[in-house]
C-alpha cells in the first residue's frame, strides 16, 4: 500500500481480510463489512483457494461506507481513484461489482495469469478459445457447444495462464430469456462445468452475422496474436509487462489452430468443430 | 537512391516477439503493437543500414524462391518507417506511383506476397479517468477506461471526456 493510499484508508475500520490464491496468483480484499465475506468469496473466479491476506501482494479495498471515502472497489496500490464506484450494494450493482472485481484481479494477476474477453469450452482437453466483444455472439456459440457435450468453461472471461492453458470461470451464462437477459448456469442447461485447466487447442475469431455462413480461414500465428491482444480484458498488461504479454499472445497463436470468419447460425460452426475432433 | 535512404530498423524501445514466421513487435514509446507478416519481417531484419533496396530485394527473391520486385521492399519499408519502426524516415521511392498504385502493379506480378504491418494501440492507463472524444459513447475495450467503463462527455459541450461505470447521460 503506498503512503497516498495510507492517507486516504488511515482511519478506515476494516472488519473483513481476505486473502485467495488463483491459480497460482495471491491477492487480498478487505472491506468495511464483515457481512459480506460470503458474496465477496462468490464473486471469485472459479478455482480460488484461501490464502495469506498479510502477505498478498496485490490488496483491493472494499469500501461500503466510510465517512469520506465514497463507496466502491479501490485497488491500493495504484493511486485514489476507485475502479468501481457505487452508493449502495444491490444486486445490479453486486453485478456490476463482480466485472470490476474482475479487471481489478486481471490487474493484480498479470502478467501470471491474462484475463481474456472471450467465450470457452473444452472437448476433453481439449479447449476451444472464442474470443469477441460484446455482442459477437460468444455466449449463443458456447450454448450451442455444450449442448453438444462440451465442458463449459466461460462465455465472457477467460482466465488463461502463461503456459496457454484455460481455467475454469463458470459464471451463469448470460442468456437471452423470452423479454430479457437471464443468468442460467452450465448445469441448469444440461451441461457440465469444466473442472481443470485445458490446453487451448483451437482458436475461433468469429461473429455472428445475420445470413452469414461459416467459412473459416486459417490465421496466420502473427495475426492471432494481435487478435488475442485485442481482446486483454486488461489492455494495460501491454503497457507493464509487454514482453510476458506477447509471449502468452505468440504462444497461444502458435500451439493452437486458429481460424477466422464470420458466422450464420451457431450449428454450423459446431457441425465443423465435431467433424474436425473427430467427436 | 542516396545514403540517408539505406534503411535500419529500430531496435530502442521495442519488445520483440516471434510468431510464427511473422514478428510482434511492442513499440514501449507510442504504446502500440505491430505484426509485421513474413514478407514484412524479412525486410525489416534486412534493414542493417548496410544494405540498399536492390540488395534487400535480391535477399527476398533468394528467401521466397522467386523475384521480389524492388517496389515490394519499398512497400515494406514505407510501412515499417510510418510506424516508425526504422531508425529513420524513409520516403517512398516509387518514381511517382502513389502507394495504391505501387501495390496495384506489385500485386499482379508477384511471387511474394505483399508486406504487411498490422497496428494496434493500448491505452494510456486502463484505469484512466479521462479518455479520448473518439470514444464518447462507447465501452469499447480500448476506450482508455476499466472494462465495461463508458466514455462520455462531462458536461454539454465540455470537451472533456471521463470514465463512467454507467452509459452516458450527456449526449455526445
Amino acid at each position: 500500500m503506498t503512503v497516498s493510499d495510507d492517507a486516504k484508508f488511515g482511519a478506515m475500520a476494516w472488519r473483513l481480510e481476505l486473502g485467495f490464491d488463483l491459480h497460482g496468483s495471491r491477492f487480498g480484499i478487505r472491506c468495511d463489512d464483515e457481512t459480506l465475506r460470503n458474496a465477496i468469496e462468490s464473486l471469485i473466479p472459479y478455482g480460488w483457494r484461501p490464502a495469506a491476506y498479510e502477505t498478498s501482494p496485490q490488496k483491493l479495498s472494499l469500501v461500503t461506507a466510510a465517512g469520506s471515502v465514497p463507496g466502491g472497489l479501490y485497488f491500493d496500490t495504484r493511486g485514489y481513484e476507485p475502479v468501481y464506484q457505487f452508493e449502495s450494494l444491490d444486486p445490479d450493482t453486486l453485478k456490476g461489482l463482480e466485472t470490476k472485481l474482475t479487471f481489478a484481479l486481471s490487474l493484480a494477476c498479470a502478467p501470471h495469469l491474462f484475463f481474456l474477453h472471450a467465450g470457452a469450452v473444452a472437448f476433453g482437453d481439449h479447449g476451444i478459445l472464442i474470443p469477441g466483444t460484446t455482442f459477437s455472439g460468444k455466449t449463443t456459440l458456447v450454448r450451442e457447444l455444450i449442448g453438444r457435450g462440451a465442458l463449459y468453461y466461460t462465455d465472457d472471461c477467460v482466465i488463461a495462464d502463461r503456459a496457454g492453458r484455460m481455467f475454469p470461470n463458470s459464471i451463469p451464462l448470460a442468456v437471452r430469456g423470452e423479454s430479457e437477459r437471464e443468468y442460467r448456469t452450465a448445469g441448469s442447461l444440461g451441461a457440465e462445468d469444466g473442472t481443470g485447466p485445458a490446453a487451448i487447442g483451437t482458436v475461433l475469431f468469429t461473429r455472428y452475422v445475420e445470413g452469414g455462413i461459416w467459412q473459416p480461414a486459417v490465421s496466420e500465428p502473427g495475426q492471432s496474436g494481435m487478435l488475442i491482444l485485442k481482446n486483454l480484458f486488461y489492455p494495460g498488461a501491454m503497457r507493464e509487462f509487454p514482453a510476458a504479454t506477447m509471449e502468452f499472445a505468440a504462444r497461444v497463436s502458435q500451439e493452437a489452430d486458429a481460424f477466422t470468419g464470420d458466422r450464420g447460425d451457431a450449428s454450423q460452426v459446431a457441425d465443423w468443430i465435431e467433424r474436425r475432433l473427430n467427436l | 537512391m542516396n545514403n540517408s535512404q539505406i534503411p535500419k530498423a529500430r531496435k530502442n524501445g521495442l519488445v520483440i516477439q516471434e510468431a510464427g514466421d511473422e514478428v510482434l513487435v511492442y513499440d514501449l514509446e507510442r504504446n502500440q503493437a505491430h505484426c509485421l507478416n513474413r514478407t514484412a519481417a524479412f525486410v525489416w531484419r534486412a534493414c542493417d543500414g548496410t544494405k540498399s533496396v536492390p540488395a534487400i530485394a535480391e535477399m527476398l527473391g533468394k528467401e521466397f524462391s522467386g523475384k521480389a520486385d524492388e517496389d515490394l521492399v519499398w512497400l515494406a519499408i514505407d510501412q515499417l518507417s510510418n510506424e516508425r519502426l526504422l531508425e529513420a524516415e524513409i520516403k517512398l521511392e516509387s518514381n511517382g506511383l502513389s502507394r495504391r498504385a505501387v501495390i496495384r502493379r506489385i500485386g499482379l506480378a508477384a511471387a511474394v506476397a505483399l508486406p504487411v504491418v498490422a497496428m494496434l494501440s493500448f491505452p494510456s492507463t486502463s484505469l484512466a479517468v479521462t479518455c479520448s472524444a473518439s470514444f464518447c459513447g462507447s465501452d469499447s475495450p480500448l476506450n482508455g477506461c476499466g472494462a465495461g467503463d463508458y466514455c462520455c462527455q462531462s458536461s454539454p459541450g465540455s470537451g472533456n471526456y471521463v470514465c463512467r461505470n454507467l452509459p452516458c447521460s450527456v449526449p455526445c
